[in-house]
């Protein structure tokens, strides 16, 4: 009787292997569970990039009023109809936007540049781009034709439809670029970090309110 | 009873190819993620370029709401927005995707000149149509139906497209929209 307990146990070497093969496979599991942990944060901080820059994007071209957008790098916001509700807009949406570092020594004036930090310590630099493409900007500025059946094409510039703007340009549109850029380590300012990850958003805002 | 043995082993292997499939399946998702992350971010930039080219297309609406609605009035059946398309127009075209736009970057600005782009794109007015006209009203006003689309090339398999179709009332004489 005992001779067949004996025979119907596990044996030491099986242990032994059965040990080694577990070995074998949990390690790799472990490893990929630490990758995966930082590709989960990888993905959460290109989550939150991408819906930063768009919430910036909407708001460049659906809110901020097309006066309120000073060309450069960054951009500016100034609202020079002098108009209270806008003043308000600009001082309320632009640090929303930006985060800190968005202010300037004026306080009616905001530029297209800050830093935001979110809640799990990652960090996030928006810079906005935004180039008038008015009528002296190129050589070949943006101008519109109209085909009359039976007749000549004609042709139509800028400056033969609006006066200058308060920036003294014949100016129609404006060429936008978001940039999000942000570090997978945690505290830390991209613009310090060699391997920051940046996305963009492009779009052309045109003079709908004149 | 020697049939029994050796069953640890058998165990453990079907444990190890469960756990292994289990951990094959998640890899497969966190790829996917990354995958759709890069996908939503060139959908959302063909929807810019596509909301780009339909203020364009207002923005000739509006300023031209007389010769518009005479192209139409004279029997024009073509496209009269034909030059809202971003391939025209030095500073709005934005190409095909070349390697070295890789490297665009807002926070040095030798890398990031104004006739440059981070992606390769376009956009176009495709069709507009007049819906109606409304003669009697003090203030004359026509009916538009305009398509627009647009296209982003960031690579092979970095691709968005997006397509916006607008209804739109002008005003004949001031280019008001509604």
């Amino acid at each position: 009787m005992n001779k067949t307990l004996r025979k119907t146990g596990i044996t030491f070497v099986e242990v032994c292997l059965a040990f080694l093969i577990l070995g074998l496979v949990v390690l790799p599991v472990f490893q990929f569970l630490t990758g995966s942990v930082k590709d989960t944060e990888r993905f959460y901080t290109e989550t939150i990039a991408i819906s930063r820059a768009k919430f910036i994007m909407d708001s460049l071209m659906f809110q901020m009023p097309w006066q309120a957008i000073g060309a450069g790098n960054p951009c500016t916001f100034e609202d020079r109809k002098n108009v209270t509700g806008i003043k308000a807009f600009i001082k309320k949406a632009v640090p929303q936007m930006f985060g800190t570092g968005c202010e300037t020594p004026d306080v009616d004036i905001f530029q297209g540049d800050g830093l935001y930090q979110c809640r799990k310590g990652f960090m996030f630099r928006a810079r906005v781009k935004v180039v008038d493409l008015d009528q002296d900007s190129s050589g070949a500025p943006i101008q519109f034709t109209m085909d009359l059946p039976g007749k000549t094409r004609q042709y139509f510039q800028i400056k033969d439809l609006v006066p200058k703007d308060s920036y003294g340009k014949y100016n129609l549109m404006k060429k936008i670029v978001v940039q999000v850029k942000w570090s997978n380590t945690k505290n830390v300012d991209p613009k310090d970090d060699p391997r920051a990850n940046s996305i963009f958003l492009v779009a052309f805002k045109s003079d709908l309110e004149g | 009873m020697r049939r029994n043995s050796g069953m640890a082993v058998v165990l453990v292997l079907v444990f190890a190819f469960s756990i292994a499939t289990i951990f094959a399946f998640m890899a497969s998702s966190n790829t996917n993620l990354a995958y759709q992350n890069k996908q939503t971010l060139y959908q959302m930039q063909a929807y810019y370029l596509a909301h780009s080219a339909m203020q364009h297309a207002k923005l000739k609406i509006r300023l031209l709401p007389k010769e518009l609605y005479e192209y139409f009035a004279a029997g024009g059946n073509g496209n009269p927005l034909e030059d809202i398309d971003s391939t025209d127009h030095v500073q709005l075209a934005m190409g095909v995707f070349r390697t070295e736009q890789e490297g665009y970057d807002l926070f040095d600005p030798a890398k990031s000149p104004d006739l440059s782009f981070p992606y390769g794109g376009k956009y176009l007015v495709e069709s507009i149509g007049l819906t109606g006209s409304h003669k009697s009203m003090k203030m004359i006003q026509d009916g538009y139906r305009v398509v627009v689309k647009s296209e982003v090339d960031s690579g092979v398999t970095k691709q968005g497209s997006d397509e916006l179709i607008e209804e739109m009332i002008v005003s004949r004489f001031t280019g008001g929209i509604k």
